[in-house]
């Protein structure tokens, strides 16, 4: 009884920002959720506006994005809960989804999920084949292969007979 | 409502000022997109900054392979922000580790580019090519700007390595990581330009008062400082920070506690959330008060209220952990706090006092050989847990000692009797102290939630006594032999024996022996985990299984009459 009376004024001063995406829906976010991009932050300095547009970033990965920055300024977590969010978040997502993550958070300045995304793609290249990354990412080959040769024989010394994984 | 009509007129402005940028960003993706042949490349486009944080994580020799990916991904690998080598992942080839490192840094230097993370792990390599190392670190943490800098520096009958001065003026460093290195020299150096760094990691390394001081104070934004097993340092001093999060000082030396030992660390540090002291016995801070801190952990330090800590008077108001390991020079210690959870005290060779008046703790840890004498004062927390280990290890000539022994943990048990008690002993002489306890009128029994015990090598005929002690004391729910965690010591002292033994008594010749509990005892049931963890329990039928075949760890379910209810009521009156 005594916290929620205790939290009752505080949750009622609470400000909120709404973020509208570049499909035109538009999310509820807590000052305190929004402020942890510093991009955001940046705007809600210079600006009262409480009404931001996002033309870069669709519906799905605004949501995400949303869901990521809510739990990271909720008080009520642990550090511990936080981190194991961080990498369930990113557990199991394609690749595209992780891309239009990155580059969300990367004009967001959120750095915290810039880094676990960024991560989370380059463990999907980790011991992987040059041939699987490009067949998997459809990277169209434009060299020869005997400037292929040439690259790979100047810096033999990162080739290797490792074993390498090929799906 | 004015307010309001304002802040969408601005709307477009905002839009165009400060997303002009992204919307450049997004037309340029979509002319990239398509390829010729109409597939889409679904990495390639990403603006170079995110490859380069993308590819900063794989290893140095994956960075270089993606040259070959394509066309667009020539010089990426070769020119990302990460240099890190590691030396033995070069064993075995034509080029050495130094060549390529020299050849890489070179590449760098000439391109002038900058360098963010430099990472160098070495362990393999010949004193010669070594000296590639100094010729690169003035360039590596002056002219590229490194912002990370970390030397892993472990090579066999080698003495530190000597690292450059010149580190001191790297002004872009935030992290600075060395193993093995030799930091300054006898005298402090001149100036440490320092202005950003946040992380100072040092293990094993060499470096001395003067020269530590002169970097802490040239930190103005130092968040964290870990130093390991680090020589040179006595005195260390960490006043007026105003940004540092976590000390942590560990030093794994040997030293007798008997030693004169005036190594001493100051800390003064407003902001700071987790000290970590190990293995220095003084400890000193001025105001008595750090608003922020919630983890303190301490072994080998000596607590006395004159010289060291005296929890009554510290103003810790967001503790939460208080560790307490092996510290000494003090057999009484007072605990006042509002916020600490969990308190833990190991490895007590003699019995303290402690009285606790922390009304929020939900776990009370204690290891050591005495029961110690404790009073709790005003635990509000209706679900808070205590886990007593204790080294059984009684004089067996001393009657007196043995008895006093179970006296104390009997007392014990009734002071933490509100909590759920997991009670672990280890048998270190052998004891047939039974007869003692026959005048000895114990306090209440405590149920007690769990009971594992080792009998230390001991023969199982010296459980019979074992037991009749302790169940003059309490009533365990849950009674089986220790799980170590460690095979090996499985492997010395087998405890499966001991739970054949436990079943014989428990069920299987519970008709032929006589032992005063067990008009108490209603229920025996048997519960196996397959998981050395012992965390999930299945129940078992004692008749299925014979000694082979049965599951190693193993617990049995007692179930007492009403005197449960009886102590569970009423544990202290």
């Amino acid at each position: 009884m005594v916290t929620t009376d205790e939290k009752g004024p505080l949750t009622a001063k609470k400000k909120s920002v709404i973020i509208r995406s570049c499909d035109g829906d538009e999310f509820l976010v807590s000052e305190s959720a929004a402020v942890l991009s510093t991009s955001l932050k940046k705007i809600l300095e210079e600006k009262e506006d409480r009404l931001i547009h996002l033309s870069d970033i669709d519906n799905k990965t605004l949501a995400m994005v949303i869901a990521y920055l809510s739990t990271h300024a909720d008080d009520g977590l642990s550090d511990d809960l936080k981190r194991s969010f961080d990498q369930e978040f990113v557990s199991g997502k394609e690749f595209d989804v992780l891309k239009y993550l990155v580059l969300a958070t990367d004009t967001l300045q959120v750095t915290c999920l810039c880094y676990t995304v960024a991560k989370k793609m380059a463990d999907i290249m980790k011991n992987k084949l040059v041939e699987w990354v490009r067949r998997e990412f459809d990277i169209q080959n434009d060299y020869t292969p005997e400037a292929e040769a040439e690259i790979r024989r100047l810096d033999a010394w990162a080739w290797d007979d490792r074993q390498l994984e090929d799906d | 409502m004015g307010k309001q009509g304002r802040s969408q007129r601005r709307l477009p402005y905002i839009k165009k000022v400060l997303y002009k940028k992204l919307m450049m960003r997004g037309a340029k993706k979509q002319a990239a997109e398509r390829d010729d042949d109409g597939s889409v490349d679904r990495i390639s486009n990403l603006p170079q900054h995110i490859l380069d944080h993308i590819i900063s994580f794989l290893s140095q020799e994956e960075a270089v392979q993606t040259s070959v990916l394509s066309k667009s991904w020539r010089y990426l690998g070769s020119t990302r922000s990460t240099i890190e080598f590691i030396d033995s992942h070069f064993i075995g080839k034509n080029e050495t580790f130094m060549s390529i490192l020299d050849k890489t840094l070179q590449g760098y230097h000439d391109q002038k580019l900058c360098v963010q993370e430099f990472l160098v792990w070495m362990s393999n390599v010949d004193s010669e090519s070594v000296l590639v190392l100094p010729k690169w670190i003035p360039r590596v943490v002056i002219d590229m700007g490194v912002k990370t800098f970390l030397l892993h520096y472990y090579l066999e009958n080698s003495t530190y390595f000597d690292f450059p001065s010149v580190v001191f003026e790297a002004k872009s460093l935030e992290e600075l990581y060395l193993e093995r290195c030799k930091l300054g020299g006898l005298k402090a150096p001149d100036k440490v330009l320092f202005s950003h760094l946040q992380t100072l990691y040092l293990t094993r390394v060499y470096i001395t008062d003067e020269t530590f001081q002169k970097i802490i104070s040239s930190c103005p934004l130092i968040e964290y400082v870990f130093l390991f097993n680090c020589e040179g340092l006595r005195t260390i001093k960490m006043n007026k920070l105003h940004n540092l999060q976590e000390f942590d000082f560990r030093d794994h030396n040997d030293r007798s506690i008997e030693e004169e030992d005036d190594r001493s660390i100051e800390i003064d540090a407003p902001t700071i959330e987790t000290i970590i002291i190990l293995g220095c016995p003084n400890w000193f801070h001025h105001h008595m008060y750090f608003p922020h801190l919630s983890y303190l952990y301490m072994e080998k330090v000596r607590l006395c209220s004159k010289s060291s800590f005296d929890f009554l008077s510290c103003n810790l108001p967001c503790l939460e952990d208080l560790v307490l390991v092996s510290c000494y020079g003090f057999e009484e210690f007072q605990l006042l706090n509002r916020s600490i959870k969990r308190l833990t005290v190991w490895g007590m060779e003699k019995s303290i006092k402690a009285t606790i008046d922390a009304p929020n703790l939900v776990l009370f840890e204690y290891e050591g050989k005495i029961p110690p004498s404790i009073s709790f004062t005003a635990i509000t927390s209706n679900e808070w847990k205590s886990k007593i280990t204790l080294w059984y290890d009684v004089d067996i000539d001393t009657d007196r000692s043995s008895s006093s022994w179970l006296l104390k943990l009997n007392k014990l048990l009734n002071v933490v009797s509100r909590s759920e008690i997991s009670l672990s002993l280890f048998q270190h002489t052998r004891t047939n102290h039974e007869q003692l306890f026959e005048n000895v009128v114990p306090d209440q029994l405590v149920v007690v939630e769990h009971l594992n015990f080792s009998l230390g090598g001991y023969p199982c005929s010296s459980l019979p006594p074992f037991l009749n002690c302790l169940f003059r004391i309490c009533r365990p729910r849950f009674i089986g032999p220790y799980l170590h965690d460690n095979p090996l010591i499985e492997t010395v002292m087998p405890q499966k024996n001991l739970t054949e033994y436990l079943c014989k008594i428990l069920v299987m010749e519970r008709e032929t022996m006589h032992f005063f509990w067990q008009q108490d005892l209603e229920e025996v049931s048997m519960e196996a985990s397959d998981h050395n963890n012992g965390k999930e329990w299945h129940p078992v039928l004692i008749q299925e299984t014979n000694n082979q075949d049965r599951p190693q760890n193993v617990r049995f379910r007692l179930k007492w009459k009403e005197l449960i209810e009886m102590s569970l009521i009423s544990p202290n009156s």
